[in-house]
């Protein structure tokens, strides 16, 4: 994990119901689920921390190891960039 | 406003009703046909453009409605006597395969703004496939304007039940759905708290894609209450030729939309005011989106991020079953209407699918009568391609 920072797509609306939430990428009109843990991180991302930040907030948060938060991190991330939900901030 | 999205008879009736749009139509129409011209009447609902068309001379007019309503439109061509000049195809026209190529294409397929269901990719289909170079187009434009309005009384289906109810339950939950959610209104001009911005311009002529999105912004010229923002559109038909839903303007068919503020804003002379209101079209419904923000020199005195998409709520499990990676499992249901699609063979009667269907599944229907309205409401689900349809 490292300094990186995410910047959510403006083309994304967020809807959170309970800790779960619903995605909608207005660009492609695909709608995406988000379990609790993903809704957190997507709130993080959304809020402009790193990947570093993220991950010790969430250490803190969730009672998890390193190892498999951030495995997990790096699959939800995957996935959201392959989406193009998020992108690398400049 | 027309189309096969559910308009009854008697809403047909209600458009033609609304005199300045129809009389406008009329004079649009009467300006573009020439003798012997082609005409398309996309959305035609009870043909009411299709008539006006023979009227001014049009030699055949394609009157393409999708809904039954069709069924009235032939009836009415024909008691007029242009049963000879009106084609009538019993379809959607992105679904029309035809080498039709029109002088004119007409149509309103308006909700209360322009930008409502496939209205656009529907125009701009049309106007590629079926209308000659230089063809007319009406309506040729649509401006879509805005304004900050006070209305209290617009905002109260949005309090009420949700904030207050004379049952003494706490319904608050509700209330951020509620406010996600425009609805139309009747305006009148002393309820503008601020100048009509343009919002957008729709050019029929040329529009390729039905997204829509813009700034707007206002100094507040006078101090009041801002409990949203309303949008109408004003039509242009022809050159020279169109009508106003304003407020203040003679009340059309289509009203005004009022997309109210997550709370009220006392407004003072001098705050400055920027709304971002943009509409997207996803799967046939738009989604709308107002950001407003409301600042003076003392500060940021609102900043609401509020969206259609805010406004019902949708769950987890909805969203899993639309995503790549679902994966469906078989159920009863589909078992039962996989048997029935399977029965159609281009002789079968719906009665004789029936039997078979009551015989293979008798748990499931305890009569004929039972499996025949279950198979004809699936079958309806599949209508016969555009070419095979005898209407």
């Amino acid at each position: 994990m490292n300094a990186t920072t995410l910047r959510t797509s403006p083309d994304v609306l967020v809807q959170q119901i309970g800790e779960e939430a619903v995605l909608l990428d207005l660009s492609s009109g695909t709608y995406f689920g988000l379990d609790p843990l993903g809704a957190r991180i997507w709130s993080l991302l959304a809020d402009g921390h790193s990947i570093a930040d993220l991950t010790n907030i969430l250490l803190q948060e969730y009672d998890v190891t390193r190892e498999v938060l951030e495995r997990d991190l790096d699959k939800l991330v995957a996935e959201l960039q392959s989406h193009g939900l998020v992108r690398q901030a400049p | 406003m027309t189309g096969a999205t559910g308009y009854s008879l008697f809403g047909h009736g209600s458009t033609i009703n609304s005199h300045a749009r129809t009389a406008a139509y009329s004079r649009a129409l009467q300006a573009a046909v020439r003798p012997g011209c082609v005409v398309v009447d996309i959305g035609a609902g009870t043909g009411f453009f299709s008539l006006l068309a023979c009227r001014f001379g049009a030699a055949k007019v394609h009157a393409i409605e999708a809904d039954d309503t069709i069924l009235v439109a032939r009836q009415i061509a024909a008691d007029n006597g242009f049963a000879d000049r009106i084609v009538f195809h019993k379809t959607l026209s992105t679904l029309l395969e035809s080498d039709i190529r029109a002088d004119v294409l007409v149509s309103d397929l308006r909700g209360v703004l322009p930008l409502f269901e496939h209205h656009l990719p529907a125009i701009a289909d049309a106007r590629k496939r079926f209308l000659v170079p230089g063809g007319s187009v009406i309506p040729a434009r649509d401006r879509q304007w805005a304004a900050l309005v006070e209305a209290p009384e617009m905002v109260e289906p949005y309090a009420h039940p949700w904030l207050h109810n004379e049952f003494d339950f706490d319904l608050t939950a509700g209330h951020g759905f509620a406010v996600n959610n425009w609805r139309k209104v009747s305006a009148s001009a002393a309820q503008l708290l601020t100048p009509p911005r343009l919002w957008s311009t729709i050019d029929y002529g040329i529009v390729d894609q039905p997204n829509v999105s813009g700034d707007l912004s206002w100094r507040a010229e006078r101090a009041g209450i801002a409990h949203g923002l309303l949008v109408w559109f004003d039509a242009e038909l022809a050159a020279g030729i169109g009508f106003s839903n304003a407020p203040g303007q003679p009340e059309q068919v289509y009203g005004q939309a009022f997309f109210p503020l997550q709370e009220a804003v006392a407004l003072e002379t001098g705050d400055q005011i920027d709304v971002q209101l943009s509409a997207h079209l996803v799967h046939g419904q738009y989604i709308w989106r107002w950001h407003t923000r409301v600042a003076n020199a003392a500060g940021t005195k609102a900043d609401y991020r509020q969206s259609t998409f805010f406004g019902m709520p949708i769950s987890g499990a909805w969203v899993k079953g639309r995503e790549a990676n679902h994966v469906p499992v078989p159920s009863s249901r589909m078992t039962i209407d996989d048997f029935c699609l399977k029965q159609v063979d281009g002789a079968a009667t719906l009665e004789q699918i029936a039997q078979r269907l009551a015989t293979r599944f008798p748990e499931k229907f305890h009569t004929t009568q039972q499996a025949m309205e279950h198979a004809a409401e699936l079958l309806q689900r599949y209508p016969p391609d555009p070419h095979q349809d005898p209407t």
